[in-house]
């Protein structure tokens, strides 16, 4: 059987994600004998004049967020390329953490005071915003989490590459996926387009964490808290969002005392994940006046940083750039898309 | 000449500020002519993520508008709109709505000239602030 | 006439070299193509989410930021905690130079080909395909270490201020010294390998040693006297300072053409990349702690780097060849020193955290990463939101070794007439270890 033309491509990001796929190849080779890596700059060198030359990829895999020209004109390549494009992490899916620099206005950004000469060779701009992939092009698969959970890439892979493996590879994921996306990873074939890797109820549900429907009448920082070690983070006072967030990773942060904080970006029924958090740590609130209220409030620092710490630049209603429809005409050409425009 | 009207969206309770909408119509008081009312059952259940979705759908000034706490129809349905009003007005600065374009009032039904004096005022804090704008290249 | 060489393998910043040839001469650019928006994005984010955001550096990032809440809270965290992060500290280190080395092997077998079965072609390559398959199958191993201690892969959770956010489980202390004892085991083994197939000489060798060096002065970090000390090109130590001093004693310098920007020292000045002298640069990493030439504290990897000294002769180095035996040397002190710490002993206690009171406005720290020495200064204000961030990371410290080398490996490719794709390659196997 013919082996499957996989692409894996970093846009602006860490290579975490990368080296979460490199992780899976550990065990005896699957990757190898499912996938002919056709393209992987990280790993192989492989150059755009080979991928342009070569016949078409099955899969491409996107990881990173777009922030310069040379990030948009790769997804533009890849999309023309494979007939399947993933977006794989929380970068690529939503925008990831270097989207919170949308929140800093662009004459802000520069690190040195120092104003350079203007000479030598020129580089790929930088887009004023940061956008997530399905901003730009139509993704037909996401993988979020920061970085994804290897039980999920095994599924991803093995739907995608058509070669269905051990059951105990994807069991975790397959218990936490919906349905018909599970039964698809384990019989090797590809989802509904437009899946996403994960659960579709919040975080909460996969929370081995006891919910007490405790009040406070305080903000809470985690530094100066002992906290306890099986109660909901949301109930000792901290701002968790694993309420508003997809679950999927079964707790990892929480599990370990660390505050959710949206890797996996909106639960299904979520319209905005900021909305819904504040809707969720005001109910927690133990305060009947409205001076008690704003105290509590008043405690609160860095409310649009921390309810989309990975979601910004896709997801919060007031931020956002909107996905590009999937059943649109072609995408618009490379240079359109480079100077930041959308389809 | 054409002066920036702004868009309005006043989210009203069926119970009191509805009540008051209407019945400063019916006195024929003076009222500007910018706002689109939306009945709901109580201010205690818009959503943050409606009021998000305004401003995001091309709203310039968001009101909601509920019964004085104490009264209340389903009892503490206005008190969950007061606890929720300072963190949302938090989170919609931070991400640039400036002061002036939501607010959260309590408008008994017998406040006809309260409701008309809130949205013209309202109409012209929001005309003075200018059309809201969501950051550019989003 | 310009040529654009990308991508480059095993560089984790995106980068691409531009070579201008005029007249016989050679100029050539290293370029990182991606803005370093770290500064910026950190403002106004509570100061307690450091370590979770600056994890995307790289993972002792984790470690250096929750030391700073540590600084910034007023308090040590408990033995516990410590030996906690100090594991993981070491689980990076290892995963950081095996990987480094695995892409190395790389080069000369190739990882994704199929694997040789029972009737397929005898391997014939210098690197054959279990000796791939074997250090991919440590690197998951180290990274299972690596997950236990820190709760998650690649961006760890566990350091929070004043120690470590949770108590390990039951089973972990063995599964830890499992992995522990068969990491340094491995170790061994890869040095064996190293010593037969790749430094005892042959083409591999001649390969490596080929490759044009830049000598600069190297700044490495003492935990134990808590200062930074420079060693210059010669070899010589030159001074020491502390983390408070750092942004009197560094400073920045951005050029037009790549989006990173270069650390140098400030007392000497920065000097122009095309110029002879770089008195003002120098560089972090494996090859910055040979040169400063301290007697390591796990006696295996003290008997490797004797085995160097006598090999090579004493530091300084500036090879490949001997930044690649270097990383061999602190793959066996993370192995030993995993093995001493991952005991139900040393990872069990009562406390997990000393809680701060208060959060102060100012404070830094600054840790041996496997990539090289960083640094953390945060100011915060009085709702201990970060004010002001600085961070010197691996990436900007050896911004103008990268930049140095690569023009150096391009004017020699120049002189013997060797093609790009060639020094293409010469570079990549240069930039490993910086």
């Amino acid at each position: 059987m013919k082996k499957k033309r996989l692409a894996i491509y970093t846009g602006t990001g860490c290579k975490a994600c990368e080296h979460a796929i490199l992780d899976l190849h550990y065990q005896v080779n699957p990757l190898t004998r499912g996938a002919d890596l056709c393209f992987w700059p990280y790993l192989l060198g492989s150059t755009w004049n080979e991928l342009e030359k070569a016949e078409r990829c099955d899969v491409a895999i996107y990881a990173g967020a777009i922030r310069t020209a040379a990030d948009a004109e790769a997804a533009a390549r890849l999309r023309d390329k494979a007939d399947l494009l993933v977006a794989l992490g929380a970068c690529a899916a939503f925008g990831g953490l270097p989207g919170l620099i949308n929140l800093v206005p662009p004459a802000d950004r520069s690190e040195s005071d120092q104003t350079p000469d203007a000479e030598g060779p020129a580089l790929p701009e930088a887009r004023e915003k940061v956008a997530a992939v399905p901003s730009l092009v139509p993704v037909d698969y996401i993988v979020p989490g920061c970085p994804p959970p290897q039980n999920f890439l095994w599924a991803l892979l093995q739907c995608l590459l058509g070669r269905p493996g051990l059951l105990s590879r994807i069991s975790f994921a397959a218990h936490r996926l919906p349905e018909a996306l599970a039964q698809a990873a384990t019989a090797g074939i590809p989802p509904r387009r437009g899946a996403v890797f994960a659960g579709e109820r919040a975080v909460c549900a996969s929370c081995s964490r006891i919910k007490q429907e405790k009040r406070f009448t305080t903000a809470k920082r985690p530094q100066f808290l002992e906290l306890d070690e099986g109660l909901c983070l949301l109930e000792q006072g901290l701002v968790c969002a694993g309420v508003a967030t997809r679950e999927g990773c079964g707790g990892l942060c929480t599990g370990v005392g660390a505050p959710c904080r949206g890797c996996y970006g909106k639960a299904e029924n979520i319209i905005d994940p900021g909305a819904k958090l504040v809707s969720a740590i005001s109910s927690t609130f133990d305060a009947e006046k409205p001076d008690e209220v704003a105290k509590i409030v008043g405690d609160m620092v860095d409310l649009s940083g921390t309810f989309y710490r990975y979601t910004l630049a896709s997801q919060c209603l007031l931020a956002a750039a909107p996905p590009v429809a999937a059943e649109s005409d072609s995408p618009a050409a490379p240079e359109a898309l480079a100077a930041g425009e959308e389809a | 000449m054409s002066q920036f009207e702004p868009r309005i969206i006043a989210f009203l309770c069926n119970w009191c500020s509805y009540v008051a909408a209407d019945a400063a119509g019916v006195s024929r008081l003076t009222q500007k002519t910018n706002t689109r009312t939306i009945r709901v059952a109580c201010s205690g259940m818009v959503d943050p993520s409606y009021v998000l979705k305004a401003f995001a759908k091309g709203a310039d000034g968001v009101i909601v508008a509920g019964c004085h706490p104490g009264d209340c129809h389903y009892i503490s349905g206005n008190i969950k709109a007061m606890r929720r009003y300072p963190l949302l007005k938090k989170l919609v600065t931070e991400l640039g709505v400036e002061d002036g374009r939501f607010r959260l009032e309590w408008i008994a039904a017998s406040e006809p000239s309260k409701y008309a004096r809130v949205i013209n005022e309202m109409t012209e804090d929001v005309r003075r602030l200018g059309p809201y704008r969501r950051p550019e290249g989003t | 006439m310009t040529t654009t060489l990308e991508p480059l393998r095993w560089l984790e910043e995106p980068a691409k070299v531009l070579v201008e040839k005029n007249n016989g001469a050679v100029r050539a650019y290293f370029q990182v193509t991606v803005p370093r928006d770290l500064t910026a994005m950190c403002r106004g984010r509570a100061v307690e989410e450091l370590p979770r955001i600056l994890s995307i550096l790289s993972p002792s990032h984790h470690l250096l930021a929750a030391l700073v809440l540590d600084h910034l809270g007023g308090v040590t965290p408990p033995d516990l905690a410590r030996n906690l992060r100090e594991a993981l500290l070491h689980c990076q280190v290892f995963r950081h130079h095996l990987r480094k080395l695995y892409f190395l092997l790389s080069a000369y077998g190739n990882p994704l080909a199929e694997p040789p079965g029972p009737r397929g072609r005898q391997d014939l390559s210098p690197v054959p395909r279990p000796v791939l398959d074997e250090a991919m199958e440590h690197l998951g191993l180290i990274q299972e270490a690596a997950t236990i201690l820190g709760g998650r892969s690649d961006h760890p959770l566990t350091s929070v201020a004043g120690g470590v956010s949770r108590f390990l489980k039951e089973g972990h202390y063995a599964r830890l010294a499992e992995i522990a004892s068969a990491s340094l085991a491995y170790a061994r083994r890869l040095g064996e390998f190293f010593h037969n197939r790749v430094l005892a000489g042959g083409r591999i060798f001649s390969e490596l040693s080929a490759v044009p060096s830049v000598q600069l002065a190297s700044l490495t970090y003492d935990p134990a006297a808590d200062l930074i000390g420079v060693v210059d090109a010669s070899g010589q130590a030159q001074e020491t300072f502390s983390p408070e001093e750092a942004v009197e004693k560094l400073a920045w310098h951005q050029e037009t053409w790549t989006y990173q920007p270069f650390l140098y020292l400030k007392a000497r000045g920065w000097q122009d990349l095309s110029a002879s002298d770089h008195a003002g640069c120098f560089f972090v990493g494996p090859l910055a702690r040979l040169n400063r030439n301290r007697e390591i504290a796990t006696e295996q990897a003290e008997a490797e780097r004797q085995r160097l000294i006598e090999a090579l002769g004493q530091p300084p180095h500036y090879g490949l060849a001997a930044a690649v035996w270097m990383m061999l040397v602190e793959l066996l002190e993370a192995g030993e020193s995993l093995v001493a710490l991952c005991t139900e002993e040393n990872l069990s206690g009562p406390e997990i955290r000393h809680v701060p009171q208060a959060m102060g406005e100012v404070a830094q720290a600054a840790l041996e990463a496997p990539e090289g020495l960083i640094f953390h200064r945060v100011q915060v204000d009085g709702q201990a939101r970060v004010l002001n961030l600085t961070v010197f990371e691996a990436a900007s410290a050896n911004n103008a070794l990268r930049c140095l080398l690569t023009q150096a490996v391009m004017a020699e490719a120049l002189t013997q007439s060797r093609p790009f794709n060639s020094a293409q390659r010469s570079l990549e196997l240069g930039l490993l270890p910086t």
